[in-house]
């Protein structure tokens, strides 16, 4: 028998223009629960929750907050009255104080004839930052001090007060390490546990089923179902929870994603002929690295988000000066992006909209871009024979768009990681270096991109994977590099076995 | 994220008719434009705008700037400009006549100047970037460099101006050889600007800079090219420029750096640079701009309200292209 | 979609105010019989300006003409022929230029298109003598003297009469009015002259080298280099270049005899023996000495010819008005056009230059002496 539900949505619509973003939406959160969303970009997850804490009006529809008609005017006001939301951005001021923040909207409550009295104030926020078990955080800190996942664990401390009865979690676990999203865990547990209603919004299936008691499947703008606690909590071995995923992707999708989501096959085999070469390399932190990578190999690398990956891809790739030690390909050292992409290696940036493409020009543009030395025969560069290189990686990639003479900014995320795949692709580089390339892409493309990965490797690129998402390591690559405080930590090879809780340990 | 999926849903209304004309708002604002002084100024100097001796002054007007606003889109595309423009062309015309009143040799005169011109190109094109600093530092210095020269260059002849005695420089007044002049260039910068790594390049520098260089282009190499380019036009110009007067002073070309840039934003050039640069920004800009200062002036405006019109019109159309990305200014 | 409307706003206003302001312009366009005659002056403002338009709207009618004005560069050539190209081509038959810039190309635009020039105020030192036989350029009418002798005479006497000892030398450079260096050896040749005769304490020392304003207001550390002067000679435009730095160091007590004139309170009070006292002469030109150009030109037009018209165009001098005391700058004051910018004061009425015209009987001997017949004691006979 199900409690009454503290917020009940009914026949929710709402446009922009002429896009449908919900449907006929038909929701109810009830007290106790931790409710996850799930649901494509664009399926309307967001959405709904926004309209629901006040951030932007419904084009039609009604929603009722413990019985009453709702119709928040704002965040704020909607915070005041016990619906709060943290996002994915970050939403804290800078150049005040932690407390300043925490109690920002409130500070009224804290001055007398218009003097603000900090020390109460401080004290107070010290409290509730300690009750949140974050007693490393200081309240009469300014805010710069602490860096992005601090500053979002600030942010939940504001969110979460006294009255607050539904709390709403989009996609923020992304921003935080591992410490931190055990921080947001325990939070929303004790939430639910307190009787109020948690609505958790995020893309890792994984994490999910861990902390979701129940969970609602939206697709392009509608409710598809929803799988309850008997059934999300029944799924207790492993391949049970496999399947139970399946189902989940077959509902935010709409078709079968198949059995095929990551490579099936566990052939690690590779060339012996070396693609790249790090030859005791110190770069920025990291010292002394060393490795080989082969022709027709997925090198993963996993590590929390500060562990030196990254400065490797990039060093990788010409991109950092180092301060000691050559990456060398083919004989030749690399030491700029130029020298990197004549020697025939690519690199997709994690910064996809700032460094990977340009934002302003077409698909052609972009895709052509680090081939036009190869297409130019003196001096002239044939439309010719650039439309059909670009034609040609467009249907490969099956980048959805009307002409490839739309500008890239049109796209949506996924097609605009296909673009900078194609770019590549287009210049036969030989070796990839792809820092977070499926990050903010949909489920359906992920599957594609996998499988164009995939295929990379069976005819011979060497591909240099950097990854935030352990599954998508464990599912792709043939080794594993875990890399903490800026060295090599561990090695795993590729196999049915591997589990992330054996990786995690080593990540820490 | 979810918030980046609702800002996309609506930004993709580029369908059909009318799709397409939102895209080229800018082309087709720059045309009209045009057209409209056209047929404003035929009617307010009652026809005058058209009578054979104001076509052959309007092509003598246009051929210089026409040639150096075609020059200058390779800079601007980049999201750079050059003041140094004007007195460049100040220093070339004195240059020139030395060499005339001495050789009697054009081809010499121009050669001199060309490689001067080239020089000036690749020191804005590298040195800003080896210092680190934006180049509209490199233009600057140039500037009073040069206006420095010219104004020494001047005094040391004793008068005020100087004239090219020994050479019969009117052939290139000549309104044939000046629309030549300009079909030329412009065929060869439109080349250029379209078909060919320069021009790609300028664009994708002048776009993002960032990605450019990710996708293995050596941005200084192309950026000194462009200049250089650039160069190129200014030492044409400079030729008609002289032709037109046969004399050169102190003043001579001061004007021509703003006046290129009215010209080339009037076309519809975003001061940003980018990928929406086109040839015709020059071509249109030009034009306008002549038949602006030109039309006003037969409708008998006088000269104040001439400055006030131009200032306001620049003005609106810099608001007109100025990208939201906060880079108005160029770099 | 805000941001759309607001630039097609923007751009619809800008339409609106250009064809507002051409339609405003072309409102004078009704042109009938009107003979067009394009003005270039280097200045856009001014006693000289307003002067010079009052005079010309005040003769348009009686001559049918109509006046268009352009401002012409120092220092930009091209600025200058594109100026005179806009003229004829806006229907210009003939055209007055004060300077002598581009002059040749201006005249070769000229002579395509049928069209005479006449120079004001200007002595066209650079291309005169190539350009006096061209048929379409009719001469000049210069400012005041052609040469500077005389001037400098005038003021070295006014100095030995007026008792100064040690006079600083004050000019614009050479190549750029070299007229100015006449003044400048006539003067000092005039001192050297009194000198011979003079007892010592009487002698009149002279600044030894001539100091050259490029253009740009006299410098303070001018008085440093030059402590004891009492007097200034300034042989350019003293009122704007010398003037303020006088005022700005308090050296007002030295007394400047200059070139030039102005209109405005703060120099005219502190002339002779008023205000400060600093200024002792000013000289200015008629603005009416624009009828010898004028005239000559519309001869041109007609198809006339004087009975006595030189073979070649003329550098024509002109009268100048020499203030030398509180009485006379009264008598300009009161009836001089230059100063009050007013029609009635002109020393040339509509009919009076309508009469020196080859068709109207008038010979060139009338019309030199017209422009020549301008001085102080023609004003305070008026």
């Amino acid at each position: 028998m199900k409690q009454s539900a503290i917020v009940q949505i009914r026949k929710m619509n709402k446009n922009f223009g002429p896009t449908v973003a919900l449907k006929d939406v038909d929701l109810d959160f009830y007290p106790g629960e931790i409710r996850g969303l799930v649901g494509e970009n664009g399926s309307g997850k967001s959405t709904v929750t926004s309209i629901m804490a006040g951030m932007q009006k419904p084009t039609s529809g009604s929603m009722f907050y413990n019985g009453a008609e709702w119709k928040p005017e704002s965040m704020a006001y909607a915070q005041r009255k016990g619906i709060s939301m943290i996002l994915q951005e970050a939403n804290t001021i800078s150049g005040c104080t932690v407390a300043e923040n925490i109690f920002a909207g409130d500070i009224a409550s804290f001055s007398k004839f218009g003097i603000v009295n900090t020390k109460a104030m401080n004290k107070a926020a010290q409290q509730r930052l300690d009750a949140f078990g974050l007693t490393r955080i200081k309240a009469a800190d300014v805010i710069d001090k602490y860096n992005f996942e601090d500053r979002k664990l600030i942010e939940v401390v504001r969110c979460v007060v006294e009255e607050t009865r539904v709390f709403v979690v989009d996609e923020t676990t992304t921003a935080l390490s591992v410490d931190g999203r055990k921080i947001l865990y325990d939070i929303i547990h004790r939430l639910a546990e307190q009787g109020k209603s948690v609505v958790f919004i995020s893309h890792d299936m994984d994490e999910i089923l861990e902390q979701c008691t129940s969970l609602t499947v939206l697709r392009d703008g509608s409710i598809i179902g929803t799988i309850e606690k008997e059934e999300l909590k029944g799924a207790a071995t492993d391949s049970e929870k496999e399947k139970l995923i399946e189902k989940i992707r077959f509902m935010m999708v709409g078709r079968e994603i198949g059995n095929a989501y990551y490579r099936s096959d566990y052939d690690v085999s590779h060339s012996d002929e070396v693609a790249l070469e790090f030859d005791n390399v110190s770069v920025g932190p990291v010292k002394n690295f060393s490795l080989k990578l082969h022709k027709g190999e997925i090198l993963g690398f996993g590590g929390l988000s500060d562990c030196g990956m990254r400065l490797i891809g990039r060093a990788g790739f010409g991109l950092e000066k180092l301060s000691g030690g050559k990456v060398v390909r083919n004989g030749k050292v690399i030491n700029n992006s130029i020298t990197a992409i004549k020697s025939g290696i690519g690199y997709i940036s994690k910064n996809r909209d700032t460094e990977a493409l340009i934002l302003s020009a077409d698909i052609a543009e972009n895709i052509s871009l680090p081939s036009y030395s190869r297409l130019s025969k003196f001096t002239f560069i044939n439309p010719f024979t650039k439309a059909k290189m670009v034609n040609k990686e467009v249907d490969n990639y099956k980048i959805k768009c009307k002409t490839p003479r739309q500008a890239v900014n049109t796209l949506s995320g996924g097609n605009k990681q296909k673009v900078s795949f194609a770019k590549w692709t287009a210049k036969d580089s030989d070796v990839l270096i792809m820092d977070c390339p499926t990050r903010g892409v949909d489920i359906g493309v992920k599957q594609a991109m996998y499988g164009i990965i995939a295929d990379m490797k069976k005819s011979g690129k060497a591909i240099i994977l950097i990854s935030e998402e352990l599954s998508e390591l464990i599912g792709m690559a043939d080794k594993i590099i875990v890399m903490k405080d800026y060295a090599i930590s561990s090695e795993f090879m590729r196999s049915p076995d591997l589990k992330e809780t054996d990786i995690i340990g080593t990540m820490i | 994220m979810g918030q980046e999926a609702i800002i996309k849903k609506t930004g993709n209304g580029q369908n059909g008719f009318w799709g397409l004309v939102k895209s080229h708002i800018f082309d087709i604002f720059s045309v009209l434009g045009l057209i409209l002084c056209v047929v404003i100024f035929t009617i307010t100097s009652n026809g005058n705008l058209w009578n054979a001796y104001n076509i052959s002054i309007l092509i003598e007007t246009v051929c210089g700037y026409m040639i150096l606003s075609l020059g200058a889109l390779f800079v601007y595309s980049m999201g750079f400009m050059d003041v140094s423009v004007g007195v460049q062309l100040g220093v070339y015309s004195i240059l020139m006549i030395f060499i005339l009143n001495s050789t009697g040799s054009m081809l010499l005169a121009f050669v001199t100047v060309l490689v001067l011109a080239l020089l000036c190109g690749a020191f804005n094109g590298a040195v800003a970037v080896w210092l680190g600093l934006p180049s509209i530092v490199t233009s600057l210095f140039l500037m009073f460099v040069f206006g420095g020269i010219q104004y020494i260059l001047i005094e040391r002849t004793g008068s005020n101006m100087i004239s090219v005695e020994n050479y019969d420089i009117s052939k290139f007044a000549d309104s044939k050889i000046m629309i030549l002049a300009m079909v030329a260039v412009g065929i060869v910068v439109f080349y250029a600007f379209n078909f060919t790594k320069l021009g790609k390049y300028t664009k994708s520098i002048g776009a993002n800079e960032k990605t450019t260089a990710q996708c293995g282009v050596n941005t200084t190499l192309w950026k000194v090219i462009a200049y250089m380019m650039f160069g190129v036009c200014v030492a044409i110009a400079a030729v008609f420029l002289l032709a037109r007067t046969g004399s050169a002073g102190k003043g001579t070309g001061s004007t021509y750096a703003m006046d290129i840039m009215l010209c080339i934003i009037l076309g519809g050039m975003p001061l940003s640079g980018g990928m929406s640069s086109k040839v015709r920004c020059a071509v249109i800009g030009t034009l306008t701009y002549v038949l602006l200062s030109n039309g006003l002036t037969l409708s008998g405006v006088d000269i104040q309200t001439i400055h006030i019109i131009k200032a306001v019109i620049f003005l609106a159309i810099v608001l007109l292209t100025c990208r939201d990305k906060g880079k108005i200014l160029p770099r | 979609m805000k941001k759309t409307l607001k630039k097609i706003i923007s751009l619809a206003l800008v339409a609106v105010m250009a064809c507002s302001c051409a339609a405003l312009a072309g409102c004078d366009g009704g042109k009938g019989e009107k003979v067009k005659i394009g003005i270039g002056l280097y200045q856009d403002q001014g006693p000289a300006v307003t002067a010079t338009r009052a005079f010309l709207d005040g003769i348009s009618e009686e001559l049918n003409c109509e006046f268009t004005y352009v401002t012409l560069s120092q220092t930009d050539e091209a600025a200058n022929k594109t100026a005179a190209q806009q003229l004829i081509s806006s229907g210009c038959k003939g055209m007055i230029l004060t300077m002598d810039s581009a002059t040749e190309a201006i005249l070769q635009e000229c002579e395509k298109a049928g069209v005479y020039l006449g120079g004001y105020l200007s002595d066209y030192e650079t291309s005169f003598d190539k350009v006096k036989n061209n048929p379409n350029f009719v001469g000049t009418v210069v400012d005041g003297r052609y040469s500077g002798t005389q001037w400098g005479e005038e003021i070295a006497e006014r100095i030995i009469n007026e008792g100064y000892k040690n006079i600083g030398m004050i000019k614009f450079p050479s190549f750029a009015f070299p007229h100015q260096n006449e003044m400048d050896t006539a003067f000092r040749a005039k001192i050297e002259e009194y000198n011979k005769t003079a007892a010592d304490a009487d002698k009149i020392t002279v600044q030894a080298e001539t100091t050259e304003l490029m253009f740009q207001p006299l410098s303070a550390d001018y008085f440093s280099a030059n402590p004891d002067i009492d007097a200034i000679y300034g042989m350019c435009a003293g009122v704007d270049f010398i003037y303020p730095t006088l005022t700005q160091n308090n050296k007002t007590n030295i007394k400047l005899y200059t070139a030039g004139f102005s209109v405005d309170d703060s120099v005219l009070s502190n002339f002779g023996t008023s205000g400060n006292g600093c200024f002792q002469e000013l000289v200015f030109s008629n603005v009416e000495a624009i009828t010898y150009p004028l005239v000559m030109i519309l001869n041109k037009i007609d198809g006339e010819e004087f009975s006595d018209n030189p073979s070649e165009a003329q550098r024509v001098d002109s009268s100048q008005i020499r203030i030398t005391n509180n009485e006379e700058l009264d008598t300009v004051k009161e009836k001089s056009m230059y100063y009050t910018g007013k029609f009635e004061n002109s020393f040339l009425s509509a009919s009076d230059v309508s009469a020196l015209l080859a068709k109207n009987g008038g010979t060139h001997e009338d019309l030199v002496k017209a422009v020549q017949s301008m001085a102080m004691e023609d004003l305070e006979a008026k």
